[in-house]
């Protein structure tokens, strides 16, 4: 076997790439969506310990540059740390948004939309009655 | 770690990374097409494949379930995650 090539948080291993995350930055669920955005590309296995190290071994589905690979990895946790950083930003006005738009269509009696060409109205009243003619 | 042995191949999963119910439903479902048994030790399980008779490559059907087990992981570790910090 090769001998190993470190090159940050990586470790080149002949035909596999060693990825080690920090838990503190990337928890567990930031890996498993990383993880899974490069399924279609490469085997994926996790192993290593979620509150210490987690270690994530992977193997290119078809030959390639595994430092890239690597380097994809890498991007895509930060992509995800960024992504629920916001989310969770996000969501007391996600909320409210949800709210406000769920209370607006509890009171549709008195929303006056312009609906010219009668698309609000109910289906079967709609084409049962030119059905029977 | 993943060791190969003859027609089989025996894969060890981290419990606090690899739910053992997640592996089980990934393992039943490729219990129709393959021989596939979970064994449950402590902190780690293992699943073991026999491809023997098997038109398909045995290195790529290990690594295959790995990768289906991490995608059920994901489905039911991030969507769950999700819907308690969001509420």
């Amino acid at each position: 076997m090769e001998n190993p090539k470190t090159i940050s948080n990586m470790e080149l291993c002949g035909d596999h790439v060693l990825l080690s995350i920090n838990p503190q930055i990337y928890p567990l669920d930031i890996v498993y969506s990383a993880a899974y955005a490069l399924l279609d590309k490469a085997y994926i296995v996790l192993d290593g310990d979620p509150e210490e190290e987690i270690i994530a071994e992977l193997r290119l589905k078809i030959e390639g540059d595994l430092k890239k690979l690597g380097d994809e990895f890498n991007n895509e946790l930060l992509n995800y740390a960024v992504y629920k950083k916001q989310s969770e930003k996000n969501a007391l006005l996600r909320q409210a948004i949800v709210q406000r738009a769920l209370l607006t269509n509890g009171f549709d009696e008195d929303i006056s939309l312009d609906d010219a060409d009668n698309l609000l109205a109910p289906w079967e009243s709609n084409f049962d009655e030119k059905d029977d003619k | 770690m993943i060791e190969f042995k003859g027609d089989k191949s025996k894969i060890e999963f981290n419990n606090a990374i690899y739910f053992p119910e997640v592996l089980g439903q990934a393992v039943e479902d490729y219990s129709s097409a393959f021989k596939i048994k979970l064994i449950k030790e402590g902190l780690f399980s293992f699943v073991v494949i026999d491809f023997s008779g098997c038109s398909e490559n045995g290195v790529e059907i290990t690594y295959e379930f790995c990768n289906y087990a991490l995608a059920l992981m994901k489905d039911k570790f991030v969507e769950s995650a999700h819907y308690v910090k969001n509420g």
